[in-house]
């Protein structure tokens, strides 16, 4: 089954920033999404959950399951108020809300869930704090415990791990191997090349269209590296093109 | 009773200012809040003119078409024209208060619509313009207005409070969620629409945002939720109106603009006070 198929799929804001990507993802799969910087990676997901105001070609999600699945997206941190007078607790118990009509309220299943999912990011404790209080790898798991809470079926996140600490690190870690094994669909944004065969099964290279898709250890080769990157290849002594995925 | 119309009158107004108030400042948009309860008079002026109607349920409906149009229209041209946010809201509500001033003064400057009032508010007045069903009086017109627009604040903002604090914080992750972000801001607009009518006759179209913005950022500074955002910038928006009267009474001064300067007083003095507290 394919997670996400995108047929001639064009996005952008006032232009395209991304040009007739066909592609498709296998689902049960963490998939990783690299390019350099404005190659269009962010722009992708959000084209994929209706952010952007412009948008041409087809999207289908799980072979066009009817009705269409929810997503659970994790942005990049910067994209929040993280002012905005709200507890750990309430913004996790947001993610339920999808599920819910808007005069609903959620019920003691859907407290558990939030509960249960703060528990797997080790941010139980701070289920009360006001989110203004929270380091910057505290804002990440949050976040993640706000995906979880969702139980979608296909989850996209945007740089979950860039200017995280160690911790927050291990537990999306953690996380992506949970995943994997109930079979969900992972879709990430990432930056760094030298973890990308320890945490992915399936790349996606991208530069202001598609360059190449595959699993990791047939995509990621030295030739579509550098179509990509165009000569700005960080770091390319330290990759090792053949590591198998874990 | 002369005191009392005026003083719950006003309170009323000022609640409902300060529930979308609170909304608009998280939402970081309380210029487009301050830009539609100008433009309304707009919406007010045109029903009257082209309807020949002035009564509650015909102001509110042209407020609210016009306050969506300004809300939509900076919108658009910020889109497709080159213009900053800022200045295309400028542009816009600027131009519908001031054609909607140009008509006043054209058409309508005989009748109950007169521009000093409607800009400026008088609160004095209130309790001479009653409310008459059948030769009965039935207290303040303003007084039934403004109870009426809270009551449509209070049962909006309760259904759909969730989605507003959802859609205020993380708009993306709304829409990721299937939600449909562009109605919730168009509802809040409407509500801002109409308590703007409300407020015409008791702080005037120049001071209501002064009602809508600083209880609900005064709340701001010492707020943990949305809840309590809501609740203390209703608190505040009461002490307002309350010391703001007697500053009034004692000074011989206008009331709105008295209530306005309490406003800021408590403003000031919530700041300081917590600048204080948080030192030690």
């Amino acid at each position: 089954m394919n997670a996400i198929e995108t047929q001639r799929l064009s996005l952008g804001y006032n232009q395209f920033i991304l040009k007739n990507i066909s592609i498709q993802l296998p689902a049960a799969q963490r998939i990783a999404i690299i390019g350099p910087n404005g190659a269009g990676k962010s722009t992708f997901l959000k084209g994929l959950i209706n952010l952007l105001p412009l948008r041409q070609g087809q999207v289908r999600f799980l072979d066009g399951a009817n009705p269409a699945p929810a997503l659970a997206y994790v942005p990049q941190r910067e994209e929040v108020d993280w002012d905005f007078p709200i507890n750990v607790f309430d913004v996790v118990m947001m993610g339920r809300h999808g599920q819910l009509k808007f005069w609903q309220r959620p019920n003691k299943q859907d407290h558990d869930l939030v509960r249960e999912s703060l528990e797997k990011v080790g941010m139980l404790d701070f289920a009360s704090r006001q989110i203004s209080q929270l380091s910057g790898g505290q804002q990440q798991r949050v976040f993640i415990a706000r995906a979880l809470a969702q139980q979608a079926p296909i989850t996209l996140m945007d740089e979950p791990f860039a200017g995280v600490d160690m911790t927050t690190e291990n537990a999306l870690v953690a996380l992506f191997a949970e995943l994997k094994a109930q079979n969900q669909t992972l879709v990430c944004v990432h930056h760094d090349l030298n973890t990308l065969a320890r945490y992915f099964d399936w790349v996606v290279m991208i530069n202001g269209g598609l360059i190449a898709s595959g699993p990791i250890h047939q995509a990621l080769t030295l030739d579509n590296l550098q179509k990509t990157f165009e000569g700005r290849l960080p770091l390319l002594e330290n990759l090792q093109l053949t590591e198998p995925s874990l | 009773m002369y005191e009392f119309w005026i003083l719950i009158t006003a309170s009323l107004v000022a609640t409902s200012c300060a529930l979308v108030g609170s909304l608009l400042i998280l939402r970081r948009m309380a210029l487009l809040g301050d830009a539609i309860s100008h433009s309304v008079l707009l919406g007010i002026v045109l029903v009257y003119l082209i309807f020949q109607q002035a009564s509650i349920a015909w102001m509110l409906s042209g407020a609210v078409l016009v306050g969506l149009l300004t809300a939509w229209l900076s919108q658009f041209i910020h889109q497709k024209a080159p213009l900053a946010k800022d200045a295309s809201l400028g542009l816009v509500f600027t131009w519908f208060f001031a054609l909607a001033i140009v008509l006043i003064a054209l058409y309508a400057d005989h009748v109950h619509l007169d521009h000093e009032h409607v800009l400026f508010g008088e609160m004095a007045f209130i309790p001479f313009n009653p409310l008459i069903i059948d030769g009965q009086n039935f207290g303040p017109h303003a007084f039934w207005l403004a109870g009426l627009v809270l009551l449509i604040n209070l049962i909006v903002l309760g259904i759909g409070y969730q989605r507003f604090k959802l859609t205020s914080f993380h708009p993306a992750l709304a829409t990721s969620l299937g939600i449909q972000t562009a109605v919730w801001h168009y509802l809040l607009m409407t509500l801002v629409s109409v308590t703007a009518v409300a407020s015409f006759d008791v702080v005037g179209s120049i001071l209501v945002v002064a009602l809508m913005v600083i209880p609900a950022a005064t709340a701001y500074l010492l707020a943990k939720s949305l809840k309590q955002i809501m609740l203390i910038s209703v608190l505040y928006a009461q002490a307002a109106v309350l010391i703001g009267f007697g500053l009034a009474w004692w000074l011989d001064s206008a009331l709105s603009a008295s209530m306005a300067v309490a406003a800021g007083l408590l403003l000031l003095i919530t700041l300081v006070v917590k600048t204080i507290t948080k030192k030690n």
